[in-house]
């Protein structure tokens, strides 16, 4: 194992895999910074390209460009509140508020570093779990996909962002909003009123990037200024704080890391999902859960960490069943065939050195997406002291365009604007759009695998399925909670 | 890693010269290639401009395939330009109703799926505006088999195995697209009951339902099952095409094993579609000599060896049909629709 | 308007929105309906409460979680966080008025549905740096010109998106 190990980093170890994999982490970041438009995307514009080189050259250019996206979408995530993919959604709802008390630089410092040590967790367990992870895939099925998306509901009421009663409510508008269009189960046009456009649903990434970035570019101009005034950036965070912070979280990466490695080996749970419960999880777990909403700097080491384990996740289904772990993976597999690589047992017992390549990969990439971070989160966050008069209508500007391109299709445009303002309303009247996000992302698995569910295992499947009825424990847990803490705390507050 | 980037710009700037030199000798070529036959005088299309509308989204199958077949295309037809337009939405339905409205000039064409357009049309989809009997078909460039597999631990082991099931058929799918029909048909006309259990996120997520037993089986295109079948995950049980496929000589065809007369007709009319796979299309009553130019530019940009040799390494291979072909094949899917269309509707009746 | 009179304006157009749903649904089939009903029906009801808790809870203050049975700590870190957003704005200046925000995006909209989505992004960012900037229209017109090459060389050249027209166009061309 050992020897493949090594010869799958020789292979690296070429001109031609260098220069493509530094050409692919260049492009993922960049794809990764514009609004709307992530992994996938950098993958496809990049296969045509790869015909012809080398696998690890090739291999190399696509898993560094689709590992650098994570990182750019973060970094318009941090500083504009512009989640440059669906995925990285979650990071907004921490990572923009510690830009706007001048934290920038620490908060890419953490996601920077976050990211790295996901990435890297993600590699190494891609490695370990291979021969196993099989039997994990196996015994998980819809009734457990179905009680993840209700674990994840429930992150809402221990929201701190606004009222509960108001979070709970928009996460209603949520749910109800990802049910316009095709109904994947009975294949009903729902709340379209006839339109061939609603049919296919309301875009997330084009609704958050309303919901996010144009509100945001409203409620900047209202307020005038620039989105961090030069006297507070001035001061007391830096980029190495932000990599301190990820330290010192170390449990958290961990935890992360683990819960972004299963999303991605389960086909059929959707990487924005992964995000979401990561920072759930984080708010769970931490010792100040009020803090969340407000710039916590866990609220962006969670995320961040679950999406770059997200990447070995994903290729555990990928090299082992040849099922794609996700969207950008199935164009991972096409070029797979191109290189006459075929994946299953014989990739493992004859191509170990290949798999072992990629493992590199990720780690590399994972390296140079980091040092660039490290190196220019403090130039980045600079550019958040630029007057509002000159960001408001760049960003506007890039915004329309790149829901635009999300689809190429006109109509998304008139979307992102109207819940741009939806979401400029929300958030004065307190209505949570993270919560409303969550509602959106889970809408459609929770009506998907309870129908599946349904039909599979019967009315009572939550409770004759043991795993099942294990996740159903945690989530009543996990209700129950903020509960037993203010019953906790009050106790204590009474011996004292 | 500024310098990097400026260097990728750079790098991407050198590729687009390339290509853009690539295509410009490509010109060349036409206009000595055209002088030989001397058939025509002025090609239909030189010098004008032909929208190609992909109903799909960019990057996807359905467009790598329009967007390498493009220049090959350009170079035949003597064409200024051929712009890729991706309208996508509604399962491909906006793009092709927008085809279905467009002049029939010649200047604007489509590419996509055939049977996902016609088996929408039949089954009563909302939102369908065209008759896909009836558009101008230019020529197909590709098509693969399609299997049904079952889990690798199943009982099932042959399409008799089907029918003395004594219970549903268990079927994961993601909806009401053309797989999804091919089953219901085959269910229909093999005599098996069916169990469709909808709402599966799409072909992985069926596939693992697959392999884990939850359901019974399901059916795909040969080349995403590969994998599956090799390492035991699954087994063979039906092709579904014209003939047996070359990768499972021992796997029969559907058509071989349906007795009842009606049923055969039924599968042929499915396996005539799915035969129309990805092909190029007109609007209806497209201009004679536009379409005469077009499909003899379109055979031989299909046939073009280059282009040959780019799609088998791409993985996407050619197989090309002339466009009177495809044109014949409507008929016999016509011929079929009858005893179809109730099949298909009932199929979509039982999701609801 | 009044802060509690917007608080209850928002509310009633969420409830009219999830009666919306709860109406549409039942065109649906019992499998289509059998998610979205209870959703918009639990909807409905804790949008109900939302306004009563408004309107007639005693002591309620706008700002303030009312849900403190939940975070015993909540409170304060809101507190103290809304009095930090409060410092800061009291720094700033040249804010503008709500409506025209919401406005300048529409009207973003409506030029990008008009006249193409290239044009359109040029004029507007021109005549923001111009008008509200107050830039100097030498300055305006090369950033913008930045901006608008930027845009253009990685939507089109790099990422090969057919950009919109516009509907003048469009009428033109037929």
């Amino acid at each position: 194992m050992l020897e493949a190990s090594l010869s799958g980093l020789a292979a690296l170890f070429t001109g031609q895999a260098m220069i493509f994999m530094s050409l692919g982490v260049a492009f993922g970041l960049l794809i990764g910074f514009l609004p709307g438009l992530g992994g996938v995307v950098a993958m496809a514009l990049l296969l045509p390209f790869t015909f012809g080189l080398e696998p690890a050259a090739a291999l190399a250019m696509l898993l560094g460009a689709h590992v650098a996206t994570i990182f750019g979408s973060s970094i318009s995530g941090i500083l504009f509140n512009v989640p440059g993919a669906a995925k990285s959604v979650s990071i907004c709802f921490d990572g923009y508020p510690m830009t706007q008390k001048g934290e920038g630089a620490r908060a890419l410092g953490a996601a920077a570093m976050a990211s790295f040590l996901g990435g890297i967790f993600g590699a190494i367990a891609l490695t370990i779990s291979l021969p196993f992870m099989r039997a994990i895939m196996m015994s998980l099925g819809p009734p457990e996909y179905f009680m993840m998306a209700l674990w994840g509901l429930t992150i809402i009421a221990i929201f701190s962002d606004g009222s509960v009663l108001k979070g709970i409510i928009a996460a209603g508008l949520g749910l109800l909003i990802a049910f316009i269009g095709m109904d994947p189960v009975t294949g009903t046009p729902r709340y379209t009123f006839g339109s061939l456009f609603l049919l296919d649903g309301i875009d997330f990434s084009v609704a958050v990037i309303g919901l996010f970035a144009i509100s945001q570019m409203i409620k900047l101009y209202v307020k005038g200024g620039s989105i961090v005034e030069r006297e507070i950036n001035m001061g007391h965070s830096t980029v190495w704080d932000g990599v301190k912070d990820v330290f010192k979280h170390w449990r958290l990466v961990l935890s992360s890391s683990v819960l972004g490695l299963f999303i991605g080996a389960l086909p059929g749970v959707g990487a924005s999902i992964g995000g979401v419960a990561a920072y759930g999880q984080a708010v769970q777990t931490s010792k100040n859960p009020e803090k969340f909403g407000t710039g916590a700097v866990e609220g962006v080491i969670a995320p961040e960490a679950t999406n770059a384990a997200n990447e070995g996740g994903g290729l555990i289904p990928t090299l082992g069943f040849g099922v794609p772990g996700g969207e950008s993976m199935t164009i991972l597999l096409s070029a797979f065939v191109t290189m006459g690589i075929q994946p299953g047992k014989e990739l493992i017992t004859n191509n170990l050195h290949l798999v072992f390549t990629m493992v590199w990969i990720i780690v590399i990439a994972n390296l140079l997406t980091t040092g660039f971070g490290i190196f220019t989160a403090k130039k980045f966050a600079k550019l958040t002291t630029l007057p509002g008069t000159v960001l408001i209508p760049v960003i506007l500007a890039v915004c329309f365009v790149g829901a635009y391109s999300v689809k190429g299709r006109i109509g998304d445009v008139v979307v992102a604007a109207v819940f741009g303002v939806i979401g400029y309303l929300l958030e004065k009247y307190d209505y949570s759009r993270a919560d409303m996000v969550i509602g959106m992302v889970l809408g459609l698995m929770l009506e998907r695998y309870m129908h599946i569910s349904l039909t599979l295992h019967g009315k009572l499947f939550f409770v004759t399925r043991p795993v099942t009825l294990v996740m159903l424990i945690f989530v009543l847990i996990t209700l129950a909670y903020p509960f037993i803490r203010k019953w906790r705390l009050s106790r204590n507050g009474g011996a004292v | 890693m500024f310098k990097r980037k400026s260097a990728f710009v750079a790098i991407l700037l050198v590729l687009v010269l390339i290509l853009g030199s690539l295509t410009g000798c490509g010109a060349k070529q036409t206009s000595n290639d055209n002088k030989q036959p001397a058939a025509q005088d002025k090609p239909y299309y030189d010098g004008k401009t032909i929208t190609l509308i992909v109903p799909n989204s960019p990057g996807k199958g359905m467009d790598t395939y329009a967007r390498m077949i493009v220049p090959y295309i350009q170079k035949y037809s003597g064409a200024k330009d051929i712009v890729v337009k991706n309208l996508t939405g509604a399962g491909g339905l906006v793009g092709t109703n927008t085809l279905w409205s467009s002049k029939p000039d010649g200047l604007t064409i489509a590419f996509t799926s055939i049977p996902s357009l016609m088996l929408a049309q039949m089954s009563g989809s909302d939102g369908v505006t065209f008759d896909a009997t009836k558009f101008t078909y230019i020529g197909r460039a590709s098509t693969e088999p399609r299997i049904l597999t079952v889990g690798g631990k199943s009982s099932i082991n042959s399409a008799e195995d089907l029918t003395k099931l004594g219970r549903n058929f268990k079927f994961p799918t993601q909806g009401t697209d053309e797989d999804f029909f091919t089953m219901a048909t085959l269910a229909k006309s093999l005599g098996f009951k069916l169990k469709a259990i909808t709402g599966y996120e799409g072909n992985a997520d069926t596939a693992m339902a697959v392999v884990k037993g939850e359901g019974d089986g399901h059916i795909t295109a040969i080349m995403d099952a590969k994998t599956m079948i090799k390492e035991g995950d699954k087994k063979a049980i039906l092709v579904v095409g014209m003939e047996r496929s070359k990768e499972y000589p021992d796997v029969p065809n559907a058509l071989e094993v349906i007795k009842d007369e009606n049923g055969k007709q039924m599968m042929q009319g499915i396996v005539n579609m799915l035969e129309m796979h990805r092909s190029f299309f007109g609007p209806a009553n497209m201009d004679e000599n536009a379409t005469k130019a077009l499909r003899e530019a379109v055979w031989k940009a299909l046939n073009d060896p280059e282009l040959i040799q780019k799609a088998e390494k791409a993985g996407t291979p050619i197989t090309p049909m002339k466009g009177e072909e495809v044109q014949q094949k409507v008929a016999k899917v016509v011929e079929a629709s009858q005893h179809l269309r109730p099949v298909l509707k009932e199929a979509v009746q039982s999701t609801k | 308007m009044s802060k509690k009179l917007e608080n209850n304006v928002v509310a009633l157009v969420l409830l009219v929105i999830f009666i919306g749903f709860l109406y549409l649904s039942f065109n649906y089939s019992a499998k289509a309906r059998l998610v979205p009903v209870p959703i918009a029906i639990a909807s409905i009801i804790l949008i109900i409460i939302q306004l009563l808790i408004q309107n007639f809870a005693k002591n309620f203050d706008l700002s303030v979680d009312p849900s403190q049975l939940f975070k015993a700590t909540q409170n304060e870190a809101a507190v103290t966080n809304q009095e930090a957003r409060k410092n800061v704005q009291v720094k700033k200046q040249g804010g503008g008025k709500e409506t025209t925000g919401i406005g300048l995006v529409l009207l973003f909209l409506a030029m990008i549905l008009l006249i193409g989505m290239m044009p359109a992004i040029f004029l507007f960012v021109l005549g923001y740096f111009i008008i509200l900037g107050q830039e100097k229209w030498l300055k305006a017109l090369i950033y913008t010109a930045i901006c608008e090459a930027s845009i253009y060389f990685l939507f089109v050249t790099i990422l090969n998106v057919h950009m919109y027209e516009g509907l003048i166009l469009k009428m033109f061309l037929g």
